[in-house]
């Protein structure tokens, strides 16, 4: 991963460079149809394009199995680091230390400029904060501090694959489900968001709580015109005031900035009737079922206490997402009716179709429909439960998430304050 | 629209409280909509996904669904009754 967006350029490299041996390779479909086009252009001009069929997607080939414990080397690449605020730069390293610190990650290779904003004294500190004695390799390469751009990134790949072979020693082991952590978001949603996928999610958000794992829901904006019901099932006065607290700055920041959490729902919700921005967030907050709320984060904070957490996140799907990750999630459940191909690089995204047709129609970036709730066929509780297995199958390594297949890899880092 | 004739139910009511309901389908004026032992006739279309009233609301009235407040009725006379298709604002 970079500190800063002047290495990314260099994490390009290495992706290409590992991609090759290690990595999950995306299906060269795309590149087979360029080349086809590109000689029937040439052979006939442009007439003959427009009939040209496109060839079928394949499924994406797994790495070599070099290293059969290791389930790929992911490469992250973001715009910030410098040229923004001092909290931003903190906020990045606080996230970036989140994903190194998270049990689904072996060990991270961090490239520096060396003059950014985000210090390596910074992430360093962030890391102890999450972890006082990481056990785990954290290689850092600053390529001011070294000669021309090839010798660092050798000595990057070299030292890497060493402790890529180390972390091949590490197999899976059975976990109990107090070890899990799981984000509850929302995206693309419908009118049926509500009644089936949300509430579903809520139901195992629900379970795991029970079961001592922890659930992570987000996405601030859209938990306007619910606030009081949260406030009420908040185990105590500090976080009950703490959300509330973030809340309200959330609020006047957005106001500050010329918009409102009165700007949702969007235009495509209304359509869909989901007609104020309290319908929406009534339905929204199903997610988090109706457990307490055991505490309230600040982002880029990490979860720590078993059951619901609330973090302070955007709407939008991929900062609450990459959010969600960064505080330890370690599987995400995102429920759809529109349909969004999302992922992330770390943990498998799962993704929930509120309603049958969709799941039928995108099944290639569908994994689960609950669309059977509003048929009347299965109850919440029923299809929480269904849920719950499916992600204990995806925890155990027993399947794969269509985000997975695709190598469908989002990570955007929130950027609350202004550019400088 | 969506293709969701299948659909046994043709409309939602979530919570007890609630004065407004969700059509599962898409719904015709003059239908019949079962909820519970409740039985009511749209005055309206109501497309899937689309809030239809469960009583006769005055511009303003409270919408409630998912048993909270989550808005206020807008009709476009002074009155919007019962089965017609829902519509709302933010509560000011």
């Amino acid at each position: 991963m970079p500190l800063v967006f002047c290495e990314n350029n260099n994490i390009l490299a290495l992706r290409r460079a590992f991609a090759k041996e290690l990595g999950d390779t995306a299906p060269d479909t795309y590149d087979q149809y360029i080349a086809q086009l590109a000689k029937l252009y040439r052979e006939g001009g442009a007439e003959k394009l427009k009939t040209h069929e496109v060839p079928q997607v394949q499924d994406v080939q797994r790495c070599s199995r070099l290293f059969p414990n290791l389930d790929g080397v992911k490469f992250l690449t973001h715009e910030m680091g410098c040229g923004g605020t001092r909290d931003d730069a903190r906020a990045l390293c606080g996230l970036l230390a989140g994903y190194i610190c998270h049990p689904n990650v072996a060990g991270a290779t961090v490239l520096s400029l060396g003059c950014q904003n985000a210090e390596v004294s910074i992430l360093h500190e962030e890391i102890r904060k999450r972890t006082p004695h990481l056990a785990k390799p954290l290689l850092i390469f600053d390529q001011q501090r070294s000669h021309v751009e090839s010798a660092m990134l050798t000595a990057a790949i070299r030292e890497t694959f060493v402790e890529l072979a180390k972390a091949d020693k590490i197999a899976r082991a059975p976990a109990p489900l107090s070890a899990l952590t799981v984000g509850l978001k929302c995206g693309g949603s419908d009118g049926f968001s509500g009644l089936s996928a949300n509430p579903a999610i809520g139901h195992v958000s629900d379970l795991l709580a029970v079961l001592g794992g922890k659930s992570i829901l987000s996405e601030f904006p859209e938990l306007c015109g619910v606030e009081q019901n949260l406030i009420d099932r908040c185990t105590s006065d500090d976080v009950a005031a703490k959300f509330m607290s973030l809340m309200r700055t959330y609020a006047a920041r957005a106001k500050a900035a010329g918009s409102g959490f009165d700007m949702n729902p969007s235009p495509g919700n209304i359509r869909d009737g989901l007609i104020t921005d309290a319908m929406k967030s009534a339905g929204a907050a199903r997610k988090g079922g109706a457990s307490p709320v055991s505490d309230v984060l600040d982002y880029p904070e990490t979860a720590t206490k078993s059951g619901l957490n609330l973090l302070c996140t955007p709407g939008s799907d991929v900062e609450a997402v990459t959010a969600q990750v960064g505080a330890g999630a370690n599987i995400v459940l995102f429920t759809t009716g529109l349909g969004t191909p999302t992922g992330n690089p770390i943990a498998p995204v799962m993704k929930i179709a509120t309603n049958t047709e969709l799941a039928r129609r995108m099944h290639d970036i569908i994994d689960l429909d609950t669309g059977g709730i509003i048929r009347g066929e299965k109850t919440i509780e029923e299809m929480g439960e269904t849920l719950l297995e499916e992600i204990l199958r995806v925890a155990a390594g027993d399947a794969r998430t269509k985000a997975e297949l695709k190598v469908q890899e989002d990570f955007i880092p929130w950027k609350r304050g202004v550019s400088l | 629209m969506l293709e969701l004739k299948q659909y046994q139910r043709k409309a939602m009511k979530i919570s007890p409280q609630d004065n407004i309901a969700v059509a599962l389908t898409d719904l015709h004026i003059g239908e019949e909509v079962t909820l519970g032992e409740r039985q009511l006739q749209l005055v309206t279309n109501v497309a899937a996904k689309h809030k239809f009233a469960l009583e006769d609301f005055a511009s303003g009235h409270e919408m409630v669904m998912y048993g909270a407040v989550v808005g206020e009725a807008v009709a476009p006379r002074r009155f919007k009754k019962e089965g017609r298709h829902m519509s709302g604002r933010r509560r000011t």
